[in-house]
């Protein structure tokens, strides 16, 4: 299969036409990516010989093996999935098949068969020992509100270490097909901020440790998993910035493969990969808009953007092929075809490690995000702060200044600790 | 014949799982989760825990006050780079 | 700097009003409460009983173990209770109608010095002397038995093929749900705050929650980690406290584990659950005080390490959560279960050192009977807690994690 030296394996498997990369555990649904962004199952493969790899996240190599999971036949036909058609309002699992003991064993023991993932790697990885880091102060995530608070708070003197998952920073702002307007009212085009926001953090001083995903924070440290090892970081400060991402929509056939968020179809076109060639948008916003467009300009068939509502449900197998679309006042529903549907939810921030460290985390009657400052980020955890779209927050310019504020508040806070102990020996700030 | 609507795809909890958890009297987002068992796949709920939230508020459950714990780590890591993060340099405050 | 965790509210799920009075108060909703409650219900169907915890079912222990369920123990105290602790978790799914997906794989336990391999050989000629089904291996047997298993540093294993694991929480669910069918009042985020007494500070009296106060004659603490605290409101100091274990599961993987690996030496302990995941523990004597259930990075390392260490090819899979929970540890490593003599009414079902999950279906059932008819099964005397004045203490070496 053809790809392009680097690039994600599910792009380049997207890029061939192909979205069903897998099955589900009970029902053994077919599956595909939904996030491209390391927040979602759908992708996972097995690549030369290590089971379950995240390939939206997994660089293309030349003569790299990759195979599909948990299947009998392949991911497009897979015999299990008889499962889904014998239990078409749901398998009760709690109570199927315990009236008599016998009967019961059986079924465990096929039901042990046929559950897991993938098989046991073939090869063994050899331990590697963890490294260590110490700052001041430590700002998890590389997208615009990491960066700012990054910079800000290089520049107010501390030393700052930015930790970012994939291989460059910019995050949202680099996948997003459009203008925006930065913190000087100037309209650019979104990698140009996400660019210039880089090289301020360079300048400044930040220490940018790309390929570096924060994966716990505990007591006293912060764990990072770079690719063959992990980094543990003390720092006295922590800034929060890791975003958000789109999560699922609920209706029929929602998860099939093809559907697909927004933001995970610009990722696409960023690549160079088209989506679809007649691609349904569902939710309404910003993103949807956007893609709207730059899939028009690319010579695609856009249908909608729908509002959630009217969509009642995708349909196709093993890939969606059409969606049914009750229009607001319309007496019946369509069927219209398509090829891949594009869907924006209310964006779920990642709260996960901003929880861990101890912010409260709030339920907006839509998503949970992190309770912060709207104008420094400030949260219930004291010298923990959180920006940008992980507390719930939206629009550019709002964010970044958030941001800054953090990193400000983060930095004087380092000063005035420094000089109450000037003269003593030590102590904890 | 209509499908599934599936909220949690690492586990295919459909939204029919979370109503009936509900109607059964697990009121809680917690409780839930361990009912349906969403959250608990590969993502950890990264997908699907706003909307399960949302769906067992419009089903008569409780307005969660806190998401389902968030356990570390965040990404699967593998064991052999977990090993040895217990040995800490001894000039290591 | 110390990351804090702020507590939210906790959500007041009040689907009934508190009754006012009871026969019974079972305080504690985990395994061991409700597996109490039930038998009590079935036995005296008059009795009026209540199960009161303060969160969600599966809060505490009861939903945070492994699901391990062994009988292979050294004491024969231990031996005969868990033979019918097993006994009654085969018989689960089918007489409660709720899936536990009880797997009986066997227990490995490893030994790897002469001495260690000395004391597993005297514990499994007690158990066989009670009719298990446990015997002594040696290397290529359980290399045979476990291929991915490193056995160079092996001496020698015991291995009981009914040994089993079990998924915890429809466990406590189909507990809970014949408790309701039997006319047991189950009410969860009710709080205990305090604990009344009559005639001058010897018998019970009542129960004050957060919902309101019950007057009754009889309360069982069944809180695992938390009875200390309980036994405290009425001025007794239980020796008993709580000890995190923490614990943490795998990517699921396509089933080749057979048995649950233990190795007593480091408490490493792991098994692969029906989902497929690698679920496992160790312990960790450098835990924080009191009843902490964070996670932290010097498990992770302590249980890779040695976890990589016994199967090399687990290196490449990886670690998908890790969570945590309170042993409730006692100074001999035995329960600490019955009466109290200094104050009426007031009935101990704790101390469980962290195997209160598996043993809950059979104290469950003596703890009842007991209650019901006075007269009990002999561990309510030989593990009361009367032993720590007189001296008399039970000792249990096999606890794992």
């Amino acid at each position: 299969m053809p790809a392009i030296a680097g690039e994600p394996v599910a792009v380049a498997l997207a890029a061939s036409g192909r979205y069903v990369l897998a099955r589900s555990v009970k029902y053994h649904r077919p599956r595909g990516p939904v996030c491209f962004s390391g927040r979602c199952d759908g992708c996972l493969m097995r690549i030369d010989g290590i089971a379950n790899v995240m390939t939206c996240r997994a660089p293309a190599r030349d003569g790299m093996h990759v195979e599909t999971q948990n299947v009998i036949g392949t991911a497009e036909s897979d015999l299990l999935s008889a499962t889904d058609w014998f239990f078409p309002g749901g398998m009760n699992h709690h109570e199927m098949f315990t009236a008599n003991k016998l009967v019961n064993r059986a079924m465990q023991q096929v039901a042990r068969r046929i559950a897991g993932v993938g098989e046991l790697p073939t090869r063994l990885v050899p331990d590697s020992p963890p490294r260590d880091a110490r700052c001041d102060v430590l700002v998890i995530g590389g997208g615009p509100a990491g960066l700012a608070a990054a910079t800000q708070a290089a520049r107010g003197g501390a030393d700052t270490i930015l930790l970012e998952e994939t291989g460059e920073t910019g995050g949202q702002l680099l996948c997003f097909p459009g203008g925006v307007v930065d913190e000087r009212e100037r309209e650019l085009n979104a990698p140009a901020v996400a660019a210039e926001l880089t090289r301020d953090a360079e300048s400044a001083g930040v220490r940018i440790l790309l390929r570096h995903g924060a994966v716990g924070v505990y007591d006293d440290e912060v764990l990072a998993h770079a690719k063959d090892h992990v980094l543990r970081v003390r720092a006295k400060r922590i800034v929060v910035a890791t975003g958000s991402h789109e999560g699922a929509m609920a209706f029929e056939g929602a998860d099939l493969p093809g559907v697909l968020g927004v933001r995970a179809a610009c990722a696409l076109l960023r690549h160079g990969v088209l989506p679809g060639e007649r691609v349904a948008i569902v939710g309404t916003g910003v993103w949807s808009d956007a893609l709207a467009r730059a899939l028009r300009a690319r010579g695609a068939e856009v249908l909608g953007p729908f509002a959630a509502a009217e969509v009642t449900r995708a349909r196709g197998r093993p890939a969606v092929r059409a969606i049914d679309v009750t229009r607001d006042g319309a007496a019946a529903s369509e069927r219209l075809a398509c090829d891949c549907v594009a869907t924006a939810p209310p964006p779920s921030p990642d709260y996960e490690l901003a929880e861990q460290a101890g912010a409260t985390v709030v339920f907006s009657g839509e998503a949970f995000g992190v309770s912060a400052a709207s104008d420094d980020g400030a949260t219930s955890a004291a010298h923990v702060f959180a920006v940008g779209e992980c507390t719930g927050a939206s629009g550019l310019r709002t964010m970044l200044a958030q941001a800054r504020g953090a990193g400000e508040r983060a930095a004087r806070s380092l000063r005035a600790a420094a000089h109450a102990t000037t003269g003593a020996e030590g102590g904890d700030v | 014949m209509s499908d599934k609507v599936i909220l949690c795809r690492c586990e295919d909890v459909s939204a029919h799982d979370v109503e009936e958890a509900v109607a059964r009297g697990y009121r809680d987002l917690e409780s839930v989760k361990r009912f349906t068992g969403f959250g608990t796949g590969w993502c950890q709920g990264k997908q699907c825990v706003a909307l399960c939230a949302r769906l067992i508020v419009a089903a008569g459950g409780e307005i969660p006050t806190a998401p389902i714990t968030p356990r570390p780590p965040f990404h699967p890591v593998p064991l052999a780079h977990l090993a040895g993060l217990h040995r800490r340099q001894k000039d290591e405050p | 700097m110390t990351a804090r965790r702020a507590q939210p509210p906790l959500a007041l799920t009040t689907v009934a009003a508190l009754p006012d009075a009871a026969d019974v108060v079972v305080v504690g909703g985990g395994i061991m409460g409700l597996a109490t409650a039930y038998h009590l219900a079935r036995l005296d169907p008059a009795r009026r009983i209540v199960v009161l915890d303060k969160t969600y079912l599966c809060g505490g222990a009861s939903g945070r173990n492994g699901g391990g369920v062994r009988a292979q123990w050294s004491s024969e105290t231990n031996i005969r209770l868990m033979k019918e602790s097993v006994r009654l978790c085969a018989e689960f799914a089918t007489e409660m109608r709720i899936n536990v997906w009880f797997r009986q794989g066997g227990y490995l336990f490893v030994a790897r010095t002469e001495s260690r391999a000395r004391e597993l050989a005297a514990s499994v000629e007690l158990q066989r002397a009670h009719g298990l089904r446990t015997r002594m291996i040696g290397p290529s047997d359980a290399k045979k038995l476990v291929p991915e298993l490193d056995t160079r540093t092996l001496v020698a294993a015991s291995f009981n093929p009914d040994d089993g694991v079990v998924f915890p929480w429809p466990f406590v669910w189909g507990y809970a749900r014949a408790c309701e069918q039997h006319g047991v009042a189950l009410h969860t985020f009710t709080e205990v705050t305090a604990l009344e007494t009559d005639g001058g500070g010897k018998r019970i009296a009542a129960v004050v929650t957060n919902r309101g106060t019950i007057r009754t004659p009889l309360v069982v603490n069944a809180t695992g980690a938390w009875s200390p605290e309980i036994a405290r409101l009425v001025d007794i100091a239980l020796p008993n406290h709580p000890h995190r274990h923490e614990i943490c599961s795998t990517e699921p993987l396509k089933p080749f584990l057979r048995p649950l690996v233990a190795d007593l030496a480091s408490g490493l302990y792991f098994s692969q659950s029906m989902r497929g995941e690698i679920v496992g523990g160790i312990s960790n004597e450098n835990v924080p005080d009191g009843l902490d259930q964070r996670s932290s990075i010097d498990f992770l390392g302590l249980y890779a390490s040695a976890l990589v260490e016994a199967m090399p090819v687990l290196g490449a899979v990886r670690v998908l959560r890790q969570w945590a929970g309170c042993y409730d540890i006692t100074p001999d490593g035995s329960p600490i279960v019955g009466f109290i003599d200094e104050l009426d009414g007031f009935y101990q079902l704790c101390g469980f050192m962290g195997h209160g999950f598996m043993m809950a279906p059979i104290m469950g059932k003596l703890a009842a009977e007991h209650l019901v008819s006075g007269k009990g099964d002999p561990v309510f005397d030989k593990w009361n807690f009367r032993r720590f004045r007189t001296g008399e203490l039970v000792h249990e070496t096999m606890i794992l994690g």
